[in-house]
């Protein structure tokens, strides 16, 4: 494995980018951005969206989603970490 | 679609792209020759031929009426289904729809749907009961690169295409009236965009030969005042965030383009 | 330059070194850095970075001694499993050299095996022997799985560590190189062994082990932890932290060869093929011992 990738959601939920959709918001959301990214690189491997987001809209909601892989990046490691650490 | 490519190939598509070029000897942001002409099928409603170079796709739309989903009764009903013929590319088969039929369908549904193209309440004739439904068939008569954007532009056209009776309910049933034929409901020309990532570089409209080396994809659905409608990205390789924001931006300005050739 | 420490835990895609470093197994190099493929320890030697998986199947080797069981008999041979992705098998030639004998009545499905591992082919197909001292077929004990990587650590240095266990627990023990731990003794000290040794490989990158180890064979015995018998090698064991031994060469088979099984000969049926006239009985005698 050349690195551990992450995925995260982001979208609009009444009017609003927001990260991680609930079940509610992505039914009844204007916009759904599901991403996967590789840590290391910040490459994104797996980019689908769905409803509607103006070009801002869009940059922030990437941006969103990029920051929230980073953090279920952070919770992977320290889960392995823990599970093997001293 | 198992097709092997030999690396000589991949190689001197490359390589051209490093300097800047195409085999075609295209832009980077340039389309080949695109036609599209409605009504080619009498006895379709709608109907549309549209290509992209040599990329040919017949499109027929056909409403019918129908009960709606359970979840959604007083909206109408949209189908999309693709038939990668035969005679298209040396490695289709006949037979049950493969995953690139799937992909093909589903994104151009999701284009239509989701860029709002159909006003799907408009086709609500009584609500939980009876509804327009229109069946979108793609069938690809010949496959040479960038099948996604001559699909949408095809559907769009083929929708605007239908002409409908108007439905009264007069005791009790649905009276169709074939004197007074109102053309379908579309309001939005939501279109699509597709770029091929070949040697870091981004290229649009990809070739057949292009798309077969290409490392990813990355087609974006636009609406027309420059929203995004959809998002699809293929390929093994990834793409970076300021790539795809690049993408976002010359999308705007070539669908804006796409959209000239609609009648 | 070097990033992570020797011993450090690290992950799939976390960069190790930059290129003054050759990039050892369980790693790759990325723009001429070194990334970790594996989740495992980091291992420095010299110029070369390696990672050892902490948790990995067995891949066979020639010349490793592995425990396997005994899953399908076919024309001239046994199939068994030796707790890895391949599957091994035993020729009946091995056992039987120019004679035909029902292979069944040797070993039928189920017997575990103590062997050695002969020749690994391109194909990963895995030829295994049962020529030599100390192999044959277990009768009775238990047996117990743990990663392979551990192994050494299960032994030890000089084989300190499982020595440890035998002389606590009077129990018969061999570790096959495939992760695959055979214990026989008293019933309840089979499961004190058993014990230990899961702990060994829940812990086998940690240091302190041998005192720990050591305290809970004193616990789960029901004494108090005997400090003063300690050899020396046992002492500089417990002064090294988190030695898993992880050097490419096979020093474990010498490790092994210095644990004296010899011992255990009686409880393990050697296949002697001088003794053809007398087999059939034997191995029949042999085969109603088993069912302990």
């Amino acid at each position: 494995m050349r690195d551990m990738v992450v995925a995260c959601a982001a979208g609009k939920s009444d009017g609003n980018v927001v990260l991680d959709l609930s079940e509610v918001e992505d039914k009844e959301g204007e916009a759904d951005l599901p991403i996967a990214l590789m840590p290391r690189t910040g490459e994104i491997t797996l980019l689908q969206m769905d409803g509607h987001l103006t070009e801002e809209e869009f940059q922030k909601a990437l941006d969103l989603a990029i920051g929230g892989c980073k953090k279920i990046s952070e919770e992977q490691k320290k889960a392995i970490k823990n599970r093997y650490g001293d | 679609m198992v097709h092997i490519v030999p690396e000589i190939i991949k190689e001197s598509v490359t390589n051209l792209v490093k300097n800047g070029e195409r085999t075609d000897g295209r832009a980077f942001d340039e389309y080949r020759e695109i036609s599209l002409e409605t009504g080619v099928i009498e006895k379709a409603e709608g109907s549309a031929r549209v290509k992209i170079g040599n990329t040919q796709i017949m499109i027929g739309a056909k409403p019918q009426i129908g009960s709606p989903f359970g979840d959604t009764p007083n909206v109408g009903v949209l189908m999309t289904n693709t038939e990668l013929l035969p005679m298209a590319a040396p490695n289709f088969e006949s037979g049950p729809p493969d995953e690139n039929s799937v992909e093909l369908s589903r994104v151009t549904d999701r284009c239509i749907r989701e860029g709002k193209v159909v006003d799907l309440e408009k086709l609500c004739i009584v609500e939980g009961e009876k509804v327009w439904m229109v069946f979108l068939d793609l069938h690809v008569i010949d496959y040479d690169g960038n099948l996604m954007d001559a699909a949408v532009l095809g559907s769009v056209a083929a929708l605007m295409n239908i002409k409908i009776p108007t439905a009264k309910i007069e005791n009790d049933e649905i009276v169709l009236d074939y004197d007074n034929m109102i053309p379908f409901p579309v309001n939005e020309k939501a279109l699509m965009c597709t770029f091929a990532k070949i040697g870091g570089a981004l290229l649009i409209d990809p070739s057949l030969e292009e798309e077969e080396i290409m490392g990813a994809r990355l087609s974006i659905g636009m609406t027309e005042d420059g929203s995004i409608c959809a998002m699809q990205k293929g390929g093994a390789e990834p793409l970076i965030r300021d790539e795809i924001l690049k993408l976002v931006s010359i999308a705007k300005l070539k669908t804006a383009e796409l959209r000239t050739h609609l009648p | 330059m070097i990033f992570v420490e020797d011993k450090e835990i690290v992950i799939p895609g976390d960069i190790l070194s930059d290129e003054e470093y050759h990039s050892g197994r369980g790693t790759f190099k990325e723009n001429d850095k070194v990334c970790s493929s594996l989740v495992g320890l980091v291992a420095i030697r010299d110029k070369k970075i390696s990672v050892i998986p902490l948790q990995s199947k067995y891949i066979p080797k020639r010349g490793d001694v592995v425990i396997g069981e005994v899953t399908d008999i076919r024309f001239s041979m046994w199939n068994l499993n030796i707790n890895s992705p391949y599957s091994g098998f035993l020729p009946a030639s091995d056992v039987f050299g120019k004679e035909k004998r029902e292979l069944n009545r040797t070993f039928d499905i189920g017997d575990v095996l103590f062997l050695r591992v002969v020749d690994v082919d391109e194909v990963k197909k895995v030829k295994l022997g049962l020529k030599g001292r100390g192999l044959g077929k277990f009768r009775g004990g238990i047996l117990i799985n743990i990663t392979p990587t551990k192994v050494p650590r299960l032994i030890g240095k000089k084989g300190s560590m499982i020595n440890m266990i035998k002389d606590e627990t009077h129990c018969e023990v061999i570790v096959g190189q495939n992760g695959v731990v055979w214990v026989k003794g008293e019933p309840a000290m089979e499961r004190v062994a058993e014990k230990v040794i899961n702990m060994i490989e829940d812990q086998a990158h940690t240091s302190g082990l041998t005192d720990r180890v050591r305290d809970m064979l004193a616990k789960l015995l029901g004494r108090e932890p005997q400090e003063s018998e300690i050899e020396p090698e046992l002492s500089d064991a417990a002064e090294e932290p988190g030695e898993l031994d992880i050097s490419d060469e096979s020093d474990d088979i010498v490790e092994y060869d210095e644990i004296d099984i010899s011992d255990e000969s009686d409880e393990i049926d050697e296949i002697d093929e001088s003794d053809e006239s007398e087999e059939p009985e034997e191995k029949k005698e042999n085969k109603e011992d088993e069912m302990d």
